[in-house]
């Protein structure tokens, strides 16, 4: 069991007390399914709290791009002059918001909203893979990881297969010279 | 909202309304006409001769009525980034990088990375660079009879080229880097106010957010690739696929020329998940490349072995690759034949953009055909 109980101290407790206990009965996928369950439960938590605060940093970014319409339009005004045309205010506003919009995205807050959202995901995706995985162990089937595994190893083999064949063929080059 | 300066009356109002409604249903129904062959893109004609897994190298055939080059034309390789399909190269006939370089007698490659599946995730720089695009360059080398070639490397396709040239100088008679990052923390320096997201967003990660994002993901796949692209720029996409498509819905060739480029951005292939892991982590946040200190299977790429004559073409409004990670760079090479191109447009401009099309090909097949002798000795 390596999920974090703490936030759930009930299912701690019982999980403490009785898990051992359920190993001797069968019961290990079961407690493992549960302990994986929980993290998703929270990674897919956080990765709603991170999706949230890139809305919110895009959010700041639209009432800013509203904000410079605004300075530019009263700008316009002291000048005497106004937008009387539906599209070139359109124009006008996208103009303002794609530039408030690149600034906050780019600040300080807007990357690290980020990179909290990128790390989030990650932590989903992890938990849905841990998941599937105790499901193919259990249908007998190979994991992710083991295919990849496998993977791994076919591909360092045509690695050393590609040197060998090139130190072969530059050894004939050499032997003919 | 201030309204003082907003002065629509009604009767606008409707009437751009009603304008726009009518170019949107001409526009649908243009649209609906267009035939499939119209709307084809990479229609210059080549051949496959060679392939490995996923990957294909291709020869264009001669242009018919191409110019004929006084002594043997100068052989050219194009790597195009893996992000993307090389048909940026060859959009649409008219502005065709590949048919422009063919119209000048040069005989073309092109490699094609293919498209990884999910037991290519452990395809590395290094599989890339001393595997496919090694063996590339030595089919091409053998079938042409030639010691070296020319390569000319698109982005990404620029850095393979670039560490190729590195490793391998003796098989690259020039090289040609476009949009080609190359010093990865250069917009430190000189940061722009809507570019550069890659680097920053890289740099805002740590290296283990790199192993969790890889592990879990395996191959990045094309559309999340795609959507980082498409965050780069929230607000002018919508504007381009609002405004942008309606400006254009009543010109035919501006309306082809919209819906090729779609084409091309909907059809991005998947990347390698070693690859995603070593260019973020080595590259963009640890700037190996510049320092030298880049390891491709146990060798290191020194840029000071690039003693080839390097030409480096930047775009002037590239949001993608800031230029000052791409710009200035010379005094990196071991070359002191280096010189730069700047070519109008942005990261995609280059090779589309209507200015562009009277710089960058020209330029390129120029400065080739005025180098196509054998390689100097180097200066180091």
């Amino acid at each position: 069991m390596t999920s974090n109980l703490d936030d759930f101290p009930w299912l701690a407790a019982v999980e403490r007390v009785y898990g051992p206990l359920a190993n001797a009965f069968g019961l290990r996928p079961a407690r493992d399914a549960l302990a994986t369950w929980v993290d998703l439960t929270t990674a897919q938590l956080g990765e709603s709290v991170a999706n949230a605060q890139v809305m919110a940093v895009m959010a700041a970014g639209a009432f800013e791009g509203l904000s410079r319409l605004t300075q530019r339009l009263d700008g316009l005004q002291r000048d005497g002059r106004t937008i009387d045309s539906p599209t070139e205010l359109l124009r006008a506003g996208l103009s303002e918001l794609d530039a408030a919009m690149h600034a906050a995205m780019l600040s300080e807050t807007g990357l690290a909203a980020t990179a909290a959202s990128v790390r989030a995901t990650s932590r989903r995706r992890n938990g849905w893979q841990k998941l599937s995985a105790l499901g193919a162990e259990a249908a007998g089937q190979p994991t992710r990881a083991e295919v990849d595994e496998a993977f791994r190893e076919i591909q360092q083999l045509k690695r050393e297969m590609r040197e060998l064949r090139r130190a072969a063929r530059a050894a004939a080059t050499g032997s003919r010279a | 909202m201030n309204r003082g300066a907003i002065d629509i009356q009604p009767l606008t109002l409707l009437r751009e309304l009603g304008e726009a409604q009518h170019k949107i249903a001409k526009g649908a129904q243009r649209i609906a006409r267009f035939s499939e062959s119209e709307l084809a893109i990479a229609t210059a004609p080549k051949d496959e001769i060679w392939r490995e897994d996923m990957v294909r190298l291709y020869h264009y055939r001669p242009e018919p009525q191409a110019a004929q080059p006084a002594g043997p034309p100068p052989i050219v390789l194009i790597a195009y980034a893996l992000v993307g399909r090389y048909q940026m190269i060859d959009l649409e006939a008219e502005r065709s990088f590949v048919r422009k370089l063919l119209a000048r007698g040069l005989p073309v490659y092109l490699v094609d990375w293919g498209e990884p599946q999910r037991h290519h995730r452990w395809l590395t720089i290094d599989d890339y660079v001393n595997g496919y695009l090694d063996s590339c360059v030595d089919v091409i080398r053998e079938r042409e009879g030639v010691d070296s070639i020319n390569l000319i490397g698109v982005c990404q396709g620029g850095v393979l080229s670039l560490c190729h040239a590195a490793l391998h100088p003796e098989k690259v008679r020039n090289l040609v880097l476009t949009v080609t990052p190359i010093d990865f923390h250069g917009d430190r320096a000189a940061p722009e106010a809507a570019g550069g997201y890659m680097n920053r967003w890289a740099r805002a990660l740590d290296g283990d957010d790199i192993d969790a994002l890889v592990d879990s993901m395996g191959n990045a796949s094309g559309s999340s690739v795609g959507h980082s692209f498409l965050m780069m720029n929230p607000v002018g996409n919508l504007a381009k696929y609002t405004l942008g498509l309606i400006d254009v819905l009543d010109d035919d060739r501006k309306l082809l020329n919209f819906l090729r480029m779609e084409r091309w951005i909907g059809d991005r292939p998947d990347t390698t998940g070693e690859f995603v892991r070593q260019w973020f982590k080595d590259l963009y946040q640890g700037n190996l490349l510049i320092r030298n200190e880049f390891q491709l299977g146990g060798r290191t790429v020194d840029l000071r072995k690039v003693t080839m004559p390097v030409l480096n073409v930047s775009a002037d409004g590239d949001a993608v690759i800031p230029t000052a990670c791409s710009r200035g760079q010379g005094a990196h090479f071991g070359t002191t034949d280096y010189a730069e191109l700047s070519v109008p447009g942005g990261h995609i401009g280059t090779f589309v953009g209507g200015k562009a099309q009277a710089v960058l090909a020209p330029g390129i097949a120029d400065w080739l055909e005025a180098h196509n002798q054998p390689p100097k000795k180097s200066r180091r």
